[in-house]
């Protein structure tokens, strides 16, 4: 700019050049346009209310108990000020119960939970295999029930006596009643790859075993494994509608063994009892890995045989796993690997005849809260209720004889709707807080691209006139032959109805009006001194519009703009109610009060709030932009 | 310039911003839907493919875009509009005809109340400038302004619901009805009533008077109380602002102040000189806004199942009716030029200097 002057090598005021200097002596009647509005208690209160929703909208996060898509059905069109009374599962943490076991380091144990003693408190049977000395033992740890959350095992050594079979170094039990007399017995299965039973003839309190006899099937054949065998009795098929003595609801066995070395597969072998209520019967092998799909057993959910993953098979032994984790009624599954890998699986079909899905680990915390299991070699956990309280637990029994516990609980959610509750269970207070972002948001990004894209034309029109300016005005004039609401509603329909479309086509409104205004400015400047000193010296055209005239008439467009926020926010809110905007489940005031209008008779508070939080928005910037139009206005100011 | 040919030029100007429209119009309604789904409607998975290049072809949809334009055009002006499925596929003008009359009721209805309360409210502000009153209405007008008017009209109808329940056991001989246009299934009205010897206005209002129908005449008052309250408190909010403006400007002139030397009293200046010449402005908005208002208050129409051209609006852009919408997006269009123009050749009358800008 220097330079230029010297150039003409004459002396010339600077502000014939340069628009800032022009702004800055601008700057003192903005000044005075400020000390003005600071007296206007209406635009106060305006800016007030301005200052407090934008703060509410930017602290959203913080201020809002519920997130903007938390929504739940069992808590719809809840009153204001309750609190919501649901409850959710949650977890203890880990704590320690080693000294309830005292097991030793050395020992890998393998558990089974059942009520030995028949007084509603769970027991436990843990086989061991001793790493160093092979030789196996079966500890009985009777449950006290002395503390409140029913936690206090205790070792009986003489409530189960027999002699662990000869041969078998490392022992896996199970439970269950076996011959219907109300007691629980006991089949181990060996590293012999046979089953043994022992039943109890005695009662539950004062028990006499039988000696570990090896478990025949039902064609009087024995049962023979690869490797360790690990037994677990469930009732499979407890939801087949059969008689009694038929053999359903009969404890039925599933076994696991270690890998077959001839296959490279790992195999679980189902066998249903088809005895009766005195005498269990398994019979042949019903169901295997490898074999072919019958009613009963690990199925995927298309009906075909589970595959175990590749990735995770290795060596060793496979165990599984049946617990209700995620309580709905159905059993889900684990498969677990002597490397410590497992794997979830949950049952989505009926109790009778469950199907698997695999679950990733990562996403099974998402869908029913789940602690993950260590990743540890030869770990063994039970996943039963133990607190009695419906809610399933988790004992873990770590490979160092140390033993851990996670509880679950229901807690009761207890956040406060200030505001109440809307159709989907959504919070509206919170709703509210984010709705306010996007409309926000929305305002200010439709007000101020349709103010660019209107200055840009308008100016452009203004500064060059003749055909452009007639062309462009033309354009304009169809433009505002439509009403503005039925034009947007159109073009939001024909993009598609959503929040961005939504914009587009109320910019595509828009932006008329500011190309008039600057139109008008564009052409009372450009006569003015300073865009033709700035022409003489050689100054491109877009130089000279956007650099100099531009800058200089922006104080009308600025006051349209805040005089149309209020506008804005209205029509958008507008078009959401009517459908062409936010869609079901976005956090936008229109779409509230549109979804809660089906219930707002016997739920007002559903269209009462999002509304008057519309209204105040709305009437907050109408005041300001009154005000800063009263001042900016000259003829008004007298 | 003579009057005849300022119009005459204005006449001619019409031409190109409606050619636009219709361009826009076009451009909408090409975008907005298939009209081949429009025409099969729900079957459109289960027909072969060879019917639909058929239909196609039978439709110009395979023409080139301006063959189609010009098509649409010839049609437009014959008249033949296309008909439209959100309503059993009646003619689209005839729907206009139909429905343009009940949106019209409403918006003269409301923007007589809006006048009745504005223009007083304008006064006193202007009157009592700055003071209380002034800040009071100020404040009634920008909430009005404010006011989302889907909003009002839940919270007015959710009033007179509990109204209805309160008052129930007062056994009124009426319910406050805060829906449609009149209680079909307590008055069926034939049409040849409706349209009949006297009444060929489709106004409710005006036809049930000229025929005498006085309980019908009741029932559509009570229809209209509300969706017009609410449509007025709008208006209302604009009238006032402008009345208070026009009125400050006036209160400034010479005449006035010749009028006060002359030792008018205030009464007199305010009601016989200021305002008759504040009023005209006013009623050049309200005038406007009235047009606005009888293409259809979309929203209103909407929350109180008013049965005008707003609500079919609503109804035929959610399921991308075409036809439908090319015809009110034309035809609210047009309203709008031509009361624009009807407001621009006014003023012309009045004041001469306009035409020769």
């Amino acid at each position: 700019m220097v330079s230029d002057t010297e150039y003409l090598g004459e002396e010339i005021h600077e502000d014939v050049f340069s628009f800032r200097v022009s702004l800055k002596a601008r700057w003192k009647e903005i000044r005075y346009a400020i000390s003005l509005l600071r007296k206007s208690p209406l635009f106060i209160i305006g800016f007030i209310v301005i200052v407090f929703l934008l703060a509410l909208a930017i602290f959203a996060p913080i201020i809002a108990s519920y997130g903007p898509r938390e929504f739940d059905i069992r808590i719809m069109n809840e009153p204001p000020f309750t609190t919501d009374e649901r409850t959710t599962l949650k977890w203890t943490g880990y704590s320690s119960l080693s000294g309830d076991f005292d097991l030793d380091p050395d020992l890998k144990a393998r558990t089974w939970v059942a009520d030995f003693t028949n007084n509603s408190l769970d027991d436990f049977m843990v086989g061991t295999a001793s790493t160093d000395t092979s030789e196996a033992s079966l500890l009985f740890f009777e449950n006290r029930g002395a503390t409140e959350e029913k936690l206090n095992w205790e070792l009986r050594d003489d409530y189960f006596d027999m002699p662990i079979p000869e041969g078998v170094t490392r022992v896996v039990p199970t439970a269950g009643d076996l011959d219907g007399d109300n007691d629980t017995d006991v089949i181990i299965g060996g590293d012999d790859g046979h089953l043994y039973v022992s039943l109890n003839k005695g009662t539950p309190a004062t028990p006499a075993w039988t000696a570990f006899s090896i478990l025949n099937n039902s064609a009087g054949q024995m049962f023979n494994f690869t490797g360790q065998a690990s037994p677990s009795l469930i009732d499979f098929d407890s939801g087949e509608e059969k008689t009694y003595d038929n053999g359903s609801h009969l404890l039925d066995l599933i076994v696991t063994s270690d890998i077959d070395a001839n296959t490279g597969r790992y195999q679980i072998y189902t066998y249903m009892n088809r005895g009766n209520r005195t005498h269990y019967s398994f019979g042949v092998l019903t169901y295997n890995w490898a074999g072919k799909p019958v009613p009963y057993g690990p199925k995927n959910v298309t009906g075909k045989i589970l595959e175990i993953n590749p990735t995770t098979a290795t060596t060793g032994s496979l165990r599984i796993y049946f617990a209700f984790i995620n309580n709905d009624q159905r059993p889900d599954m684990i498969l677990m690997f002597d490397s410590g890998k497992y794997e979830y699986y949950t049952a989505s079909s009926v109790v009778k005849d469950p199907q698997f899905l695999p679950l990733d680990k990562s996403e099974a915390s998402v869908l029913f809260e789940f602690p993950a299991l260590p990743e540890e070699p030869f770990l063994d956990f039970r996943w039963t209720d133990f607190t009695g309280d419906n809610a399933s637990d988790l004992i873990i029994f770590a490979n160092n004889g140390s033993v851990i516990y996670n509880f679950q609980y229901y807690e009761v959610d207890g956040r406060f709707h200030l505001l109440g509750t809307d159709e989907q269970g959504g919070d509206i207070w919170s709703r509210i807080c984010w709705a306010l972002r996007t409309d926000f948001f929305l305002a200010v990004w439709i007000v101020s691209v349709a103010a660019v894209v209107g200055t840009i034309i308008g100016g452009l029109a203004g500064y060059f006139g003749g055909w452009v300016d007639n062309l462009m005005m033309r354009i304009t004039d169809i433009f505002f032959a439509f009403p503005g609401l039925i034009l947007a509603m159109s073009i939001a329909a024909a993009l598609g109805p959503n929040l961005f479309n939504l914009s587009i086509a109320m910019i595509i409104v828009w932006w008329s009006g500011y190309a008039r205004i600057a139109r008008g400015q564009v052409i009372s400047e450009k006569n003015r001194l300073y865009v033709e000193a700035a022409r003489s010296i050689g100054m491109g055209d877009m130089r000279i519009l956007f650099r100099h005239i531009l800058p200089n008439s922006i104080y009308p467009l600025l006051v349209a703009a805040t005089l149309d926020l209020g506008g804005v926010v209205l029509t958008a809110a507008g078009l959401s109610f009517i459908g062409f905007g936010a869609q079901p489940g976005d956090a936008e005031l229109g779409i509230m009060i549109s979804s809660g209008r089906q219930y707002f008779l016997s739920a007002p508070w559903l269209v009462f709030f999002p509304g008057i939080f519309i209204f105040l928005i709305v009437l907050a910037f109408n005041l300001v932009g009154d005000g800063v139009r009263d001042v900016m206005d000259p003829k008004l100011r007298r | 310039m003579k009057l005849r040919e300022y119009i005459f030029k204005r006449l001619i100007l019409l031409i190109p911003v409606l050619f636009g429209v219709s361009i826009v119009t076009f451009i909408l309604s090409d975008s907005v839907g298939d009209p081949v789904a429009a025409y099969i409607g729900t079957a459109l998975d289960k027909t072969p493919p060879e019917r639909i290049e058929q239909l196609r072809v039978q439709l110009g949809l395979d023409k080139p875009i301006l063959d189609r334009f010009w098509i649409y055009l010839t049609r437009l002006l014959q008249g033949d509009w296309g008909r439209s499925p959100t309503l059993q596929n009646q003619p689209v003008l005839e729907i206009i005809a139909d429905r343009f009359p009940a949106s019209a009721e409403l918006a003269v209805y409301s923007m007589i109340l809006a006048i009745a309360i504005g223009v007083p409210l304008g006064i006193i502000s202007a009157i009592k400038k700055d003071k209380m009153a002034d800040q009071v209405s100020r404040i009634t007008a920008l909430s009005g302004v404010s006011m989302p008017i889907f909003w009002l009209g839940l919270m007015v109808q959710i009033i007179l619901f509990n109204f209805n329940v309160f008052m129930d056991g007062a056994n009124l001989p009426f319910n406050i009805p805060y829906h449609e246009r009149l209680t079909l299934n307590k008055y069926v009205v034939p049409r040849t009533i409706l349209f009949g010897n006297f009444g060929a206005t489709g106004f409710l209002l005006i036809d049930s008077l000229l025929n005498f129908d006085i309980p019908l005449f009741f029932d559509v008052f009570l229809h209209i109380f509300a969706p017009s309250f609410c449509l007025s408190w709008v208006q209302m909010a604009i009238i006032t602002r402008m009345t208070r403006m026009a009125m400050l400007e006036t209160m400034k002139k010479d005449f006035i102040l010749l009028a006060r030397s002359k030792g008018l009293t205030e009464r007199v200046i305010i009601y016989r000189h200021a305002l008759r010449n504040a009023i005209i402005p006013t009623l050049t908005v309200a005038g406007l806004a009235l047009a606005g208002l009888m293409t259809g208050a979309v929203l209103t129409e909407t929350v109180f199942d008013w049965p005008g051209l707003g609500w079919w609006a609503v109804e035929s852009v959610s399921v991308l009716d075409t036809a439908a919408i090319q015809g009110f997006v034309i035809i609210t269009a047009l309203i709008y030029v031509l009361s624009n123009l009807a407001v621009d050749i006014l003023y012309a009358v009045v004041d001469p200097r306009i035409r020769f800008d």
